[in-house]
């Protein structure tokens, strides 16, 4: 009786139990996602997809298609550099409001209830910004202003400004408080000691995290061309609509070294301003 | 001055703030920020945002700035950045920041605690004669008895939150003092002192310390 009890494990129980949960779970999920992959694998696909893929090389390359593709590639990081200025400009007002270092009525005793009030409607502003995705904001917004760069700029200036705003407060609050404190306890105004105590302290976070946001934005105008909002990713729509391989593929390797080099220009920048 | 701060409306508690000046005993330097403009920052309540934004793109007073340095042995570290400085250098640009302020009272906690005796009689001597030049009262927390003795004009004892004595300096004995480092005696000795100067000398919590004040 006792070799029996020895040589059962008692842990295989939960363990069955839990693969179990787990494959009722997912089960539907997979029904309901029409997740179906031997599809891709069927005569019928197999052939389209092999002579769009085929079409992939050589990419095009004729001087005119290049031509349209360096306006489009400048265009897109046009988008994404406009729309970060933008989205700046969003987020600086957000950040100071938002952020609770340089509160003069918490140096004695609690945070005012009027500034308290108004750090949390700024927080929830830069919540409500950066909840809809600048996707969302594209398709809406070219509904109203039509076609084109602008919808994409205004888009990512939305989404990107909540998002840096949010930021930018957590690394001011991050930072260390008391240069900024000591200078509003010897009577400073609120934005002196921001730029005297608070700046110095977090400049390098701000700035790299900018940059990183910038290289986002490249790749996110790229997908909001889909939606109409030009540049790179139109090219891409209108290329994959018609099934034009060799100018899929062309766009595609120009998306790559475009990001790539946004890569190298963020890490460089960051090096140097570190 | 003349105000009781617990009632003031909070516009006027932090006009009340730009006549006083409070340095920190660790002087809170943000480590990127140049020598010049940390030092400059203690003028910050005297002038408006144009003016100090303006001495950010270029600094507004390098003179006044190099002389308050000049008082700590430190001008040579105008345009250093602060995280090239030593913790010494470091509390004597809090210091020189203390000089160009223009507060008529100024707070110093622990001015000495990391500078060597040499130093701590230079920069005791620099802070008295500014704030004998500008007519303001300065009060600092030191544990270096002898140093409050020679060079402050009123000695407050105080020992577990309690006032001990509130005598001119010329009044406080040495029967006094025992008194005051009852347990510990050693602090009084200044052969400790020179050898362990700065935080090490601080007595353990509850603090037992004269607070020198000199007008």
């Amino acid at each position: 009786m006792t070799a029996v009890a020895a040589s059962y494990d008692p842990a295989w129980r939960g363990r069955v139990g839990v693969l179990l949960l787990a494959a009722v779970l997912l089960w539907p999920a997979l029904v309901w996602t029409e997740f179906k992959p031997w599809e891709v694998f069927d005569a019928q696909s197999l052939k389209s997809t092999g002579r769009f893929l085929r079409d992939f090389v050589p990419p095009r390359h004729d001087p005119e298609f290049l031509h349209l593709m360096l306006l489009q590639t400048w265009r897109t990081v046009a988008i994404a550099t406009d729309g970060l200025v933008l989205a700046f400009l969003v987020a600086v007002p957000l950040a100071l409001v938002s952020s609770a270092q340089m509160s003069i009525s918490s140096l004695s005793g609690r945070m005012a209830r009027g500034p308290y009030a108004l750090r949390q409607t700024a927080r929830w502003a830069a919540i409500v910004l950066r909840s809809i995705p600048e996707l969302v904001w594209a398709l809406l917004l070219v509904r109203v202003v039509g076609l084109g760069p602008t919808a994409g700029v205004i888009a990512i200036g939305i989404t990107y400004g909540g998002m840096l705003g949010k930021v930018y407060a957590e690394i001011l609050e991050s930072g260390e408080a008391a240069g900024t404190q000591a200078l509003l306890r010897n009577g400073a105004g609120r934005l002196q000691a921001f730029f005297y105590g608070t700046l110095p302290q977090c400049s390098t976070e701000l700035v790299g995290y900018t940059v990183y946001r910038w290289e986002c934005a490249i790749r996110s105008s790229v997908v909001l061309g889909f939606v109409g909002a030009g540049g790179l990713g139109q090219e891409l729509d209108n290329a994959t609509k018609m099934f034009a391989g060799a100018e899929v593929s062309a766009i595609l390797i120009i998306f790559i070294a475009l990001v790539a080099i946004a890569d190298r220009m963020s890490a460089w920048l960051r090096k140097e301003l570190g | 001055m003349g105000q009781r701060p617990w009632t003031l409306s909070r516009r006027s508690l932090h006009a009340l703030r730009a006549r006083l000046f409070l340095a920190p005993q660790t002087p809170p330097l943000p480590p990127r920020q140049r020598v010049v403009t940390a030092v400059l920052a203690g003028r910050l309540s005297q002038q408006g945002l144009a003016a100090s934004l303006r001495s950010l793109f270029y600094p507004s007073d390098i003179p006044a700035a190099r002389n308050a340095l000049a008082h700590f042995d430190l001008a040579d570290k105008l345009f250093e950045r602060v995280d090239r400085l030593s913790s010494g250098e470091r509390q004597r640009v809090g210091l020189a920041r203390a000089l160009v302020s223009g507060a008529e009272l100024l707070l110093i906690d622990e001015p000495l605690s990391a500078l060597d005796p040499a130093r701590a009689g230079q920069a005791i001597a620099s802070l008295r004669t500014a704030a004998r030049e500008s007519g303001a009262t300065l009060i600092t927390t030191l544990h270096q008895v002898e140093v409050a003795r020679a060079s402050f004009e009123r000695i407050v004892g105080l020992r577990a939150g309690r006032v001990m004595f509130d005598l001119p300096a010329a009044k406080v004995s040495d029967a006094m003092l025992r008194e005051l480092y009852a347990d510990h005696e050693d602090e009084l000795t200044p052969d400790r002192q020179g050898a362990t100067p700065g935080i090490g000398a601080s007595p353990p919590v509850p603090a037992r310390m004269p607070v020198a004040t000199f007008r």
